[in-house]
Parts: structure tokens; C-alpha cells; sequence
């Protein structure tokens, strides 16, 4: 059983703050993703978290042992890289026992138990091959074997997805997934890819320069953003934020007028909402503006047009048709608006 | 690339390596098989006023210059040199063969002829210095690599030392050192408690010295290498090795190893080629009474009134053959390996 406790944790090279007071507790078999841009600090949090990486302040409990000063392999954790960190001069079955033979697992487990991972990752057909001889989705689930086969209590993973092409991610994703639910471990799954954090995630952490920004289920960050930063980050297109002023419940900016808000906050916000929740307006509408790019998606068309300064995205039916020029209008529903400090950036709780 | 412009590309390297490479083997090669002419002698009489007259015999330097013009590279003589006593010495081989005590008296027989001699010297030269040079060439890249950097600069230009010092006077100051009064010499005789000791009399101590200060040179060679290949170790599989368990020996022998394993096959075949020419520490050493070499025989020939060029010749041929049989096993696997590849 392992719940993995970060308490105080910060990292620091001379005055640079890598990861700055990370506190959160993880819990036994749950799949925790850390979300951020590059340079977050996610891969640093992980990385002291696997002891490849010194930690400046604070304590890692995994289970119930203080790990600080232990070394990687008495952690009781294996982690899967991003470029999959295989050994190249040994073949796949070889690449996947390799753990169970430098820790001196019995010799006559081995095969069963290699055999049995190879078979969970559907490898069973490449055993003899090198790593060179494979492709990179086939590579990184060898990766994977190697991970499960020593049944670790967590498990650690460094944007395993992102060396590989769009489908097989995909596929790989699926793959990842069921795996945690077969295995029923901690997983701790590092990545910049907001779709990947929305479909694997039990529990998502968003970072920004070294700070948590907010921790939640997928749906909790996806519908309440605790600020601007997750909430141009979360979704696809991200949230349309827009500069304005409040007062007696009615958001006013250029192009802009919404009534029926919060009556309890006045003065300059950043009001929020998302792309499909934008309803087209018949009469008078609350967003009036030029349209100032059409993008047909498929499903849906996408619209774009400058509100109050911002470029802002509005999800319609794949029937819609419109010129660029033309002027539209549309309606957001005040429940689906989101409200953030104009300075701070710190969502605006409503009561 | 088509083979016209891949010709035009190397041409200018191929014109000087035929120049410079293939021209001056082929001139070994012919010079091999020609000798010395013998020399042409002469009856003179020699009358003096008082006493009468002598008849002695002189070399006729007249006669020899005239032969020495006509014949520059001197008298064919075809592969005679190399059959005879100062190199393979076949015709002494044979007859050691079919008329000995024993093994052993054998062996010590042919290990007298001057050829079997420096052979002797030379491949173990090569086989223990070569080896031993690389392991711990490997050990100093390994802790260099490991020391904090501030004290890396230092600690680098201190293993390369040897490399840096020309080889004759880095044996000749090994020499100095084990003299009696030298440090090592005399150190050795405070501890054995035993005056006489001395490493230049006892021909295995000899050996050792040269061992010893082979592998001291050869070092700091396959440091370079080594350390310049532990800069381009995958550090995801380095770590991945960590988390899987691997100690840090496990970690060199499964990991740094089999990825420095090319390079190490390119160390070995410029090392064996170095250490088959071996050279300066026997003269550094004045040890020639107890260890010779091939390329010593050469120089030996060379130097001094009698220039013998046919029998420094063939020496460097068979040399020349030597190396290429020392290469051919490494060679042929590289060949292999990069034909496996294609395929």
C-alpha cells in the first residue's frame, strides 16, 4: 500500500526555484497527474519523488517511510521515461527482466513473471528483438513491462506519451489506463498535455513555476478554475477570458454586456466562459461583434472575434455558416460564467 | 553519391596515402630482398724501400663504388634474409626441433635467436600492456567523471601526463627512478633489506619495469576515449538502470560498458598497433640485454657503421605482417558487425 506524501518539498538550484513548498498528499492506488507547461517544476517534483533528484527542503513519505535520504531502488517505485530508457544491447524479454535479476528475485520466477508482462502490454511477439529493431510506441511498452514486472507500489511517469505520433498516443493512453485499473497502483503521471490529464487522471495537479496552482478532479478544474492561469489552460480551446468591469450584477466591456452575475462583487474583473457554452442570440445579443475567423472543425464550427481586446472562440453547430466581416450575436448564460480578480487572477467565489 | 564524385571526393587523400603509405612499403618490401654486396677485395703489394715488399689485402673501394652504382639497393638475394639466423632463422629452428632435450630446452634454444627473442618481448608487451593500459584508463574516465568539477581540470591534466610526456624521456626518468640510488630503486632495497638489489640486473624485473611503465603510457590514451564515451552514456538509461536497482557496478557492467563497447574495440586496435612497435623504453631503459623488440632489431640495424637496410627490411616486414595478423580477428568482427547492420 502506498500513499505518497509530499510535506514542504522544495527544490532550489543556487537562486533558481525549481519547485517552491510542493505540500500534497497522494492517495493509495490513486492516478495523480501533474499538469503545467514546460519548466513547471512537474518533472523536478517527480524526479524527487523517484530520488533521481535532490531534494533542497521539506519530506517525501512513501507508505510509511521518510525516503529522503533513500536511494532510487530501495524506494519501492519504478518510473517510465520519456525517451523509454531501454537498455540497447539487450534484447525485449531481457530489457523486461533486467529488474528482477539485479535484485536477485529467484531465477525461476523470472520467466513466468516476464512472460506475464510481456502479455499485459501485448509484446509477446517481439521478446527476441533489440530495442533498436522496434517502433516507438512498441519501445515504450517494453518500457512499461519493465515497469510492472517488479509489481512496484507506485508508479512514475515521465510524459511517456509524448515521443510518439498522435494515433498510437492514443491507443497507448487507452493502453495506460487500463493497466491502472488492472494493477491498482499509485500512479503519478507527469505531462503538458491537458487532454491527457482530463482522461487519466482520478486527480489533477496544475503547476505553474514551481507552485501548485490547483488540485481537483479533471471536472473540478475543468468547471471551476481557481484562476486564470488553469483556466486558459484546461479545455480545448481554452477558456475565452475577457477584461471588464462589474457592477450590480451587470458585466460591461467593449462589445460586451452580460447581466444577471454575482450582485456581490463590483469593480474591474476578468470575466470567463467557455467556447460551447456560448448560445447564438436572437435580437439583441450580450456579445455582439464582427466575426473575425471562421474554422470549420468537423463536428462544429469554430468562430473568433475581438471582445473587449481579446480574441474570443465561440463553439456553434456544423451548420453555421457566416463570411468574415459579418457581424454576430450571442449569449452566455450567467451560470456559465466565471468571474477572476483582475490583478490576481484568483477566481472570485460568488456566495 | 555516384562512384564518380565519390572518386573526385577522396581522390586527393588516395594520391597522398599511395605517396606516403603504399610508395614507402613497397620500397621496404623490394628492399627486403636484396643484401649487402659482399665486399670486393684486393691483393696489393706493398714494397718499401727498406724491408721489401708485402702483399696485403684491401678492400677495393674503387670496385665497390662502381658495383654500389650499378646496384644501388645492393645484390638480390630473394627471401634469404628472412630465412636466415637473424631472423625467422629457419634452418636453426629446424635443427633445434629435431635434436633436443625437451620442451623447455627447446623453447630457451629458440628463444636465444635474436628474431624469437624480440618477438617473445614484443607480443607480451602487447598483450599484457594493452589489456591492463585499458582497464585503467576506463577506471580514471570512470572517477574523473566522478569527482566534483571544480578539481576535474586538474585531476584531468594529472592523467594525462604520461601522454604528454615524449616517451624516451618519460622511460628514461622511470629509469633514473629505479637506479640503486634512484627513489623507487632505492626504496625497494630499504625494503627488501637487501643492497644488491637491483630491477635492470634481473631480466623478469626488466620486464616488469617495461610493463609497468607501458601500461603508465598507454593509459592516458584510453582515458581520453573512455571519458570523452561516458559523456554520451544515455543518462534516461543510466536512471532507468537506478530505479530498476541496478548498483553502480551493475550499472557500468550492464549499462556504460556494451555502449562503450565500440569505442573500446577502436582502443584496442590502436594500442595493439603502438604497443607492437614498442621502442623507446628498451633504449630508455638500456635494456636491450634482457628485452628486445622487433622495432628495436630495426634500429639496431641501422644504427652504428654497418647500415644493414636488407635486414632492417625484413624485420619491418615482418613487422608490417604482424600487425596485420594482430588486427585481423578485431578487423573481420567489425566487418561482420557492420555487414549485419545492412542487412
Amino acid at each position: 500500500m502506498a500513499q505518497i506524501r509530499l510535506k514542504n518539498v522544495s527544490k532550489r538550484w543556487n537562486n533558481f526555484v525549481g519547485v517552491d513548498n510542493f505540500n500534497l498528499d497522494i492517495a493509495d492506488q490513486e492516478f495523480l497527474v501533474l499538469l503545467g507547461p514546460s519548466g513547471c517544476g512537474k518533472t523536478t517534483t517527480m524526479r524527487m519523488i523517484a530520488g533521481l533528484e535532490d531534494i533542497t527542503e521539506g519530506e517525501i513519505w512513501i507508505g510509511d517511510r521518510l525516503v529522503n535520504k533513500l536511494e532510487p531502488k530501495d524506494r519501492d517505485i519504478s518510473m517510465v521515461f520519456q525517451s523509454y530508457g531501454l537498455y540497447p544491447n539487450m534484447t525485449v524479454y531481457e530489457n523486461i527482466r533486467f529488474p528482477l535479476k539485479v535484485r536477485k528475485v529467484p531465477q525461476d520466477q523470472h520467466h513466468e513473471r516476464v512472460m506475464a508482462a510481456s502479455k499485459m502490454v501485448e509484446l509477446d511477439d517481439f521478446l527476441q528483438r533489440r530495442p533498436a529493431a522496434l517502433s516507438g510506441g512498441q519501445r515504450q511498452r517494453v518500457a512499461l513491462a519493465r515497469a510492472i514486472v517488479r509489481e512496484p507500489n507506485a508508479f512514475l511517469m515521465d510524459e511517456p506519451l509524448s515521443n510518439l505520433d498522435a494515433k498510437l498516443r492514443v491507443s497507448t493512453r487507452a493502453q495506460i489506463k487500463n493497466l491502472h485499473h488492472t494493477l491498482k497502483r499509485t500512479t503519478i503521471y507527469v505531462t503538458h498535455d491537458q487532454i491527457e490529464a482530463m482522461t487519466l487522471a482520478d486527480r489533477v495537479v496544475v503547476m505553474s513555476k514551481g507552485l501548485i496552482q490547483q488540485v481537483g478532479t479533471p471536472m473540478e478544474i475543468y468547471d471551476r478554475p481557481a484562476n486564470t492561469f488553469v483556466a486558459s489552460f484546461i479545455g480545448s480551446p481554452a477558456m475565452n477570458l475577457v477584461h471588464g468591469n462589474i457592477a450590480d450584477g451587470v458585466f460591461t466591456g467593449d462589445k460586451i454586456r452580460i447581466e444577471g452575475l454575482s450582485k456581490a462583487t463590483n469593480g474591474a474583473v476578468t470575466l470567463g466562459f467557455r467556447a460551447e457554452d456560448a448560445t447564438l442570440a436572437e435580437g439583441q445579443g450580450q456579445i455582439e461583434a464582427p466575426i473575425y475567423s471562421v474554422e470549420l472543425l468537423g463536428e462544429a464550427t469554430m468562430i473568433s472575434m475581438r471582445v473587449a481586446g481579446e480574441l474570443v472562440s465561440i463553439k456553434v453547430g456544423k451548420d453555421y455558416r457566416a463570411e468574415i466581416g459579418d457581424s454576430a450575436k450571442f449569449n452566455v448564460p450567467p451560470a456559465a460564467c466565471h468571474l477572476f480578480d483582475r490583478t490576481s487572477g484568483a477566481r472570485i467565489v460568488a456566495d | 553519391m555516384p562512384h564518380k564524385t565519390f572518386f573526385a571526393f577522396i581522390l586527393p587523400s588516395l594520391i597522398a596515402m599511395v605517396l606516403f603509405i603504399a610508395l614507402p612499403i613497397v620500397s621496404v618490401v623490394v628492399q627486403s630482398f636484396h643484401v649487402e654486396h659482399q665486399r670486393v677485395l684486393v691483393e696489393v703489394e706493398n714494397c718499401q724501400p727498406f724491408g721489401g715488399c708485402t702483399t696485403e689485402v684491401r678492400v677495393d673501394t674503387a670496385a665497390m663504388a662502381k658495383i654500389r652504382a650499378e646496384q644501388p639497393m645492393g645484390m638480390f638475394n630473394g627471401l634469404g634474409t628472412y630465412f636466415n639466423r637473424g631472423h625467422l632463422a629457419v634452418a636453426e629452428v629446424g635443427a633445434i626441433l629435431s635434436n633436443n632435450a625437451g620442451f623447455g630446452d627447446a623453447v630457451s634454444r629458440i628463444y636465444n635467436l635474436p628474431f624469437y627473442k624480440a618477438l617473445s618481448f614484443t607480443l607480451v608487451f602487447c598483450f599484457v600492456v594493452t589489456p591492463l593500459a585499458m582497464v585503467l584508463g576506463f577506471t580514471i574516465a570512470l572517477a574523473v567523471n566522478a569527482v566534483p568539477r571544480a578539481i576535474k581540470g586538474p585531476v584531468i591534466f594529472f592523467s594525462l601526463l604520461p601522454m604528454i610526456i615524449t616517451p624516451l624521456i618519460g622511460s628514461l626518468i622511470l629509469y633514473w627512478m629505479i637506479q640503486s640510488n634512484g627513489i623507487i630503486g632505492a626504496t625497494l632495497q630499504n625494503i627488501f633489506d637487501d643492497p644488491t638489489l637491483s630491477l635492470r640486473q634481473s631480466p623478469a624485473l626488466t620486464w616488469g619495469s617495461l610493463l609497468f611503465y607501458g601500461v603508465w603510457t598507454n593509459a592516458p590514451f584510453s582515458f581520453v576515449v573512455f571519458y570523452a564515451g561516458l559523456q554520451t552514456v544515455p543518462g534516461d538509461t543510466l536512471e532507468s538502470a537506478m530505479i530498476d536497482g541496478a548498483s553502480r557496478w551493475e550499472r557500468i557492467r550492464y549499462v556504460i560498458i556494451p555502449h562503450l563497447a565500440p569505442l573500446a574495440t577502436f582502443v584496442a586496435l590502436v594500442q595493439l598497433m603502438d604497443n607492437f612497435r614498442v621502442f623507446e623504453p628498451i633504449v630508455g631503459f638500456s635494456a636491450e640485454s634482457n628485452a628486445t623488440s622487433l622495432s628495436w632489431l630495426i634500429f639496431n640495424d641501422l644504427s652504428g657503421d654497418s647500415q644493414l637496410f636488407g635486414s632492417a627490411g625484413a624485420t619491418s616486414v615482418i613487422t608490417i605482417i604482424g600487425v596485420v595478423i594482430l588486427l585481423s580477428p578485431v578487423l573481420v568482427r567489425t566487418w561482420r558487425e557492420f555487414n549485419h547492420k545492412v542487412v
